[in-house]
């Protein structure tokens, strides 16, 4: 689904977080939104998913104003979203369990159970159907959150620093895992990161955004063949150009 | 610890303190100071011969049981949708402080004149439990709901959840331990107020009944015993909410006492 985000500005109090952010997202397209720590980007994801009201602006949603309601939209927080009183389980089930009972999505108990299969099997956590959150990594939490996500089909996926927390190992393998359930879904991502690597490493297009006020200062195509090198000499380029770019320092 | 050492370290103590009464007994040598034996005499005469009227001790058990329960049930009836629903909507709270928080510090031996006045029987000791019991329910249900997380409400938003799934999937799990926890803790000053509650009672059984009863014929052993099964059943029960919160909160690392 395609995304117009038009001239969004937000401020908290006399702070003016985000200075009429602009950009377009294709349907289908991997974007990443890459910014300084504390630049607003998680105010714009918001945003984007109609958490949050813009004091002007709007986002469009296949042309019209985005409502999670209407919209189906996956979003992965930052910070951990699980429920611990759930199960794996129970926790991809969530977003299902909100559609049913809350917008009248006309599924049987059936249905729900084989998406919910469908998406732990697509992440990779069969076999772990049954566990608490506390008994399992901090990577396979993420992937409970991604698979919650997608049980539900969603139009668009937006994602906040999703890997934020995880070491560095686990990061590689959680990015070429979403690499690997998104070639196969193909679903329209917003991936927000301040990591200028992970942002090249994904993304189609960085959307680089400045440090407060945020303004969009650049967009980056990274038209690098899939699975890519972080050692090649183009994105070694490309990734030195979007640094040069954020540098607040 | 672990659960074996634990017991014998237990015993050990219950054994040694009990040692250390017999030797004060020995020191004081006052008719109204009995000795363990005494008292372990007078919980055999009241559990297999009953008291001088012939009521049993395990009637004397079970009606103060039910006596609390009731009570106990009430105030959760009251106390958790009140605290939910000031919890929900702050104001209300912080509009009714003024009332709330006072009351709150009159002990419920205190409210036993307007007790022996306005209600008569059951409804007696109904009213002085669930004056001890409401307020741990109550005051845990309202501070509970800081426990819900906003990235969980924010969560079943995006998805598209409304009020009522928000309040049934979101708020009611989270706030669950701290819930439980409130009533644990108001049924053990719930069950601690049952002698205040049955001194005006008039009634002849329930163990602060007998407690009473046989502090006016000066015959302490009993009295002692009444008090003891007051606390062992006290702890019982709390062992048992504890079992419970451990089975229905697997999900937490551990349950905290």
């Amino acid at each position: 689904m395609d995304v117009e985000v038009k001239g969004i500005v937000k401020s908290f109090g006399e702070l003016l977080v985000l200075d009429h952010i602009s950009f377009n997202v294709r349907s289908g397209e991997f974007v990443a939104v890459c910014g300084p720590t504390g630049c607003g980007k998680t105010t714009l994801m918001k945003i984007i998913a109609g958490l949050l009201k813009p004091d002007s602006g709007e986002v469009l949603l296949a042309g019209e104003p985005v409502d999670y309601r209407r919209h189906n939209i996956g979003f992965v927080f930052q910070e951990p979203s699980y429920l611990p009183w759930r199960t794996v389980w129970g926790n991809v089930k969530f977003g299902l369990e909100a559609k049913v009972s809350s917008l009248g999505w006309k599924l049987t108990r059936e249905e729900v159970d084989k998406r919910v299969k469908w998406a732990i099997e697509l992440v990779g956590l069969e076999g772990f159907e049954s566990y608490y959150p506390h008994q399992i990594s901090g990577g396979m939490k993420q992937k409970v959150a991604l698979a919650q996500a997608l049980a539900t089909d969603p139009h668009l996926l937006l994602m906040d620093e999703p890997f934020g927390a995880l070491d560095i190992q686990t990061r590689y393998y959680m990015e070429n895992e979403l690499l690997r359930v998104w070639s196969k879904l193909r679903k329209t991502v917003i991936f927000v990161t301040h990591y200028i690597e992970e942002a090249v490493y994904l993304a189609d297009r960085v959307i680089v955004l400045s440090s407060l006020p945020a303004k969009v200062k650049a967009e980056v195509d990274v038209s690098l063949p899939r699975p890519r090198d972080v050692t090649s000499s183009r994105f070694v380029e490309i990734r030195r150009e979007i640094t040069e770019l954020i540098r607040w320092w | 610890m672990k659960p074996l050492r634990s017991i014998a370290a237990n015993a050990v103590a219950l054994l040694l303190f009990t040692l250390a009464w017999h030797a004060t007994t020995l020191v004081v040598r006052s008719p109204f100071y009995p000795k363990p034996l005494d008292v372990l005499k007078a919980f055999c005469k009241l559990a297999l011969e009953g008291d001088i009227e012939g009521y049993s001790l395990g009637l004397h058990i079970g009606v103060s049981l039910l006596r609390v329960i009731s009570g106990f049930l009430f105030a959760c009836a009251t106390g958790i949708p009140l605290g939910l629903a000031m919890g929900l909507y702050r104001p209300a709270y912080e509009s009714t402080r003024s009332i709330i928080e006072p009351v709150r510090f009159i002990p419920p031996i205190a409210w036993i004149p307007l007790a022996i006045v306005l209600l008569r029987g059951f409804s007696r000791y109904v009213f002085l439990i669930w004056l001890g019991a409401f307020f741990p329910v109550f005051i845990n249900t309202l501070a509970s709901i800081h426990r819900v997380s906003q990235v969980h409400v924010e969560l079943a938003k995006v998805f598209g959840g409304d009020r009522s799934f928000i309040l049934a999937k979101v708020v009611i799990p989270s706030i669950m331990p701290e819930v439980l926890a409130g009533m644990r803790i108001g049924l053990g000053v719930g069950w601690m107020c049952i002698v205040a509650a049955e001194m005006i009672g008039g009634e002849m059984v329930g163990l602060g009944s007998l407690i009473l009863k046989y502090a006016e014929l000066l015959r302490v052993p009993e009295v002692i015993c009444g008090m003891v099964v007051i606390g062992v059943v006290g702890l019982l029960m709390n062992e048992l909410f504890l079992a419970a919160e451990r089975r229905l909160f697997k999900w937490r690392r551990e349950v905290v006492v």
